[in-house]
């Protein structure tokens, strides 16, 4: 049970989103309510997928239910939170559940390939083709294009994880900070509560890609990382954007 | 020589895996990149979340140079979503809308040795 103090500026906050439509007072209430997210997210970690992943998708699931809370419920927001917030990350597992029966042979190509998509892109100069990858795996053409799903569906790599072994740099840091970017890409559309919705962070790889045009090479060798790290990236960057707009089982990207 | 081969699959994770396949083998036969087969299947992905039900149609034409995909039905309106265009313009070559059955389709294109 929260106290009444802290009951009653969650009431204020909604009231002021709900009249004026003020996103600092619905990004103050998400703020007030994410220990609750990190405290559900707990209870799932350990299930492999990184705990600040599962924070992002309840954090998903907190502004769903901000956003449908009716205030003459009659019950406190955060009761009304819970089952939105512990939904969205049963289906964060749900979508990724495939993944997890995928057999060891398969995940040792998965990874094998992925380097070599690296090694070859350089020295090639431009992504290899399949039969290049089967060649250089000694498989077949078939093998390397489940590889590479297979590659695609593995856990998207946070964000947040360190890219060095300090652990005090991070993808986001080297991805830097484009508002402006952001602002041309948004305007004028019509899901612009979509991105609006994106963390700060899932915005900026997007702008690289779409606004910048960076292709997803030219990515990866920006920041250091590899072409199917920017693939995954890109996916989750996307399938967030979806996961505002639609709270249907769309198709994960 | 033209192959045309066509799809129905679930608007769902596991309709997404099919469809990358597929995809991969197609793009494969054309000898194209991995990164430009990742961004047609990228394309189809971010279409997805817009189809009309719960199923997913795909044609795909696999020409001497070029793969040319069409999926739907989609929402009405989809095309003219301008961040929706703006992303899947990015991926593939070509993006054009098409009607079928009094439906919104999109029509996507990958040319073999055009940069990505």
């Amino acid at each position: 049970m929260i106290a009444v103090a802290e009951r009653r500026a969650h009431i204020d906050l909604l009231e002021a989103y709900r009249a004026t439509g003020d996103r600092a007072a619905r990004d103050r209430l998400v703020e007030e309510l994410m220990p609750l997210v990190r405290s559900l997210a707990r209870r799932y970690a350990g299930r492999g997928e990184p705990l600040e992943d599962l924070v992002q998708v309840g954090a998903i699931g907190l502004i769903k239910a901000i956003d449908r809370f009716d205030l003459d419920r009659g019950v406190e927001l955060s009761t009304y939170a819970v089952p939105t917030i512990v939904g969205e990350i049963r289906r964060h597992f749900r979508d990724r559940s495939w993944g997890v029966h995928v057999p060891r042979r398969l995940k040792e190509l998965a990874l094998r390939v992925s380097r070599l998509v690296d090694d070859l892109a350089a020295e090639l100069g431009r992504a290899p083709t399949v039969a290049e990858l089967a060649e250089a795996a000694d498989v077949e053409e078939d093998d390397v294009i489940e590889a590479l799903e297979t590659a695609r569906a593995h856990t998207p790599a946070s964000l947040s994880t360190p890219v060095e072994a300090s652990g005090e740099l991070t993808l986001i840091d080297l991805i830097g900070e484009d508002e402006a970017g952001y602002a041309a890409l948004e305007r004028g559309s019509v899901v612009r509560t979509g991105l609006e919705g994106l963390e700060e962070r899932e915005r900026r790889i997007i702008v690289l890609r779409f606004l910048k045009g960076l292709s997803q090479s030219q990515i990866a060798a920006e920041l250091g990382i590899s072409q199917m790290h920017v693939s995954r990236l890109l996916r989750r960057a996307l399938a967030a954007m979806h996961g505002r707009l639609d709270e249907g089982d769309g198709m994960p990207v | 020589m033209t192959e045309t081969i066509l799809l129905t699959v679930p608007s769902g994770p596991r309709g997404a895996g099919v469809v990358a396949l597929v995809l991969g083998g197609l793009g494969s036969r054309l000898d194209l990149p991995v990164d430009r087969i990742d961004e047609l299947t990228l394309a189809a992905a971010t279409l997805a979340p817009s189809v009309r039900g719960d199923e997913l149609e795909l044609e795909a034409e696999v020409l001497d140079d070029r793969l040319v995909l069409r999926l739907g039905p989609l929402e009405d309106g989809t095309g003219a979503d301008a961040t929706l265009r703006r992303v899947v313009d990015a991926l593939v070559d070509r993006v054009t809308g098409i009607r079928r059955a009094d439906h919104e389709w999109l029509e996507l294109e990958l040319v073999r040795g055009v940069a990505g």
